[in-house]
């Protein structure tokens, strides 16, 4: 009796390490694969957005864009209350974005060559900003 | 096989072989998982390059324009040394070019050193294919100036100390009769006098620097943002 029961245990503990050992090295040889496919999703990811300073985002009006109209929209994205600054050849606006962070106004544009500074200050005294140029022609292009 | 003494053999044989086969089992992947994968990877190749189709043919229909000062003149093209850098910029037969006199002139007479606006359509390398050129004066360089922080003083001359701590710059902000100051009232920034400015507010102003002295500044706009937020009863 004591003799069978210890074959018994040998083959099958022999007969388990055979499997465990047979399903491990499929295991390995899939996961070796499996990698490349990562490392693919992984640089097809967009850049996460920097978290430092201020965040300005313009929406409108796009940088080296031409308008046929006077007025034109500047809006974007800052900071929940920050005070935004805008520089153009015909004035200065202050305004402040609101809870959400969006500001949105209207500027008036000179003709030809447009520069406008936009600039973001918050609280804590941080503050970003950014330079677009925007043509103001009629002329058929 | 079916004897009373084989049975607990049997058993513990089924035991041991359950014990190793469950642990390999429980670290197996699940076959079906790959293919979904690849599935969703496809749906999002796809996606990625319809987007991308779009964004070029929206870009190609687009009207651009370019501004710097001619650096380069080859036979048919210009290189533009412009405020986001060197850009190329083809210039055809059929491309308009007007001189400062406001009238058209040829290719041949573009010049190292003018300054033109360059406005046209870009190509699919995102070379801009002018259709129009205008020479232009040379941009002035800008003369404003941004001031921002929390005022420390406020003299009797009407010049307020604005200190920017973490620029570690301070502003001396001298408040003339045109300069417009601003505070946001009940939601909306309205027009304020002098006296509402307060010592501990924070304050944007913009306006002209003194010559040789960025840190001395006339203001045209000054506005208020007081350090904390009026409460309703106020």
């Amino acid at each position: 009796m004591k003799k069978e029961v210890l074959i018994a245990i040998i083959i099958g503990f022999a007969l388990g390490l055979v499997i465990t050992f047979g399903i491990r090295t499929a295991n390995k040889a899939l996961k070796e694969t499996a990698p490349k496919q990562e490392a693919q999703v992984e640089i097809e990811e967009p850049a996460p957005t920097p978290t430092a300073g201020l965040l300005l985002t313009i929406t409108s009006p796009e940088d080296n864009s031409i308008s046929d109209q006077e007025t034109i929209e500047v809006s974007g994205k800052t900071s929940t209350e920050a005070v935004v600054v805008i520089l153009y050849p015909k004035g200065e606006k202050i305004l402040e974005a609101d809870e959400k962070g969006n500001f949105s106004t209207e500027i008036s544009l000179a003709g030809g060559n447009n520069e406008i500074e936009i600039s973001a200050h918050d609280l804590e005294g941080n503050d970003a900003s950014q330079v677009l140029t925007v043509i103001y022609s009629t002329a058929e292009i | 096989m079916n004897s009373p003494k084989t049975k607990p053999i049997f058993l513990l044989f089924a035991f041991c072989f359950l014990l190793f086969s469950a642990n390999v089992i429980a670290i197996s992947p699940t076959p079906s998982l790959e293919p979904e994968t690849d599935k969703i990877q496809g749906i999002r190749d796809a996606v990625k390059e319809e987007v991308r189709k779009n964004l070029e043919e929206a870009k190609l229909g687009q009207k651009k324009a370019y501004v710097g000062e001619i650096g380069e003149i080859t036979d048919t093209a210009l290189g533009l040394d412009t405020r986001i850098g060197k850009k190329q910029v083809q210039v055809a037969t059929e491309t308009i070019i007007i001189g400062e006199n406001k009238g058209k002139i040829e290719f041949e007479e573009l010049e190292i050193g003018a300054f033109v606006i360059a406005m046209g359509y870009f190509d699919e390398n995102e070379i801009l294919q002018a259709k129009r050129l205008v020479i232009i004066n040379k941009p002035k360089p800008r003369v404003r100036q941004v001031a921002f922080g929390q005022v420390t003083d406020i003299s009797e001359t009407k010049v307020v100390t604005v200190e920017n701590e973490k620029k570690e710059i301070i502003y001396s902000i001298q408040v003339a009769g045109t300069t417009k100051i601003t505070k946001k009232k009940e939601g909306k920034i309205q027009q304020v006098e002098f006296d509402e400015i307060a010592e501990g507010d924070r304050v944007v102003a913009i306006g002209t620097p003194e010559e040789n002295e960025e840190k001395i500044i006339t203001a045209k706009i000054i506005h208020i943002i007081p350090t904390s937020s009026p409460t309703p009863e106020e």
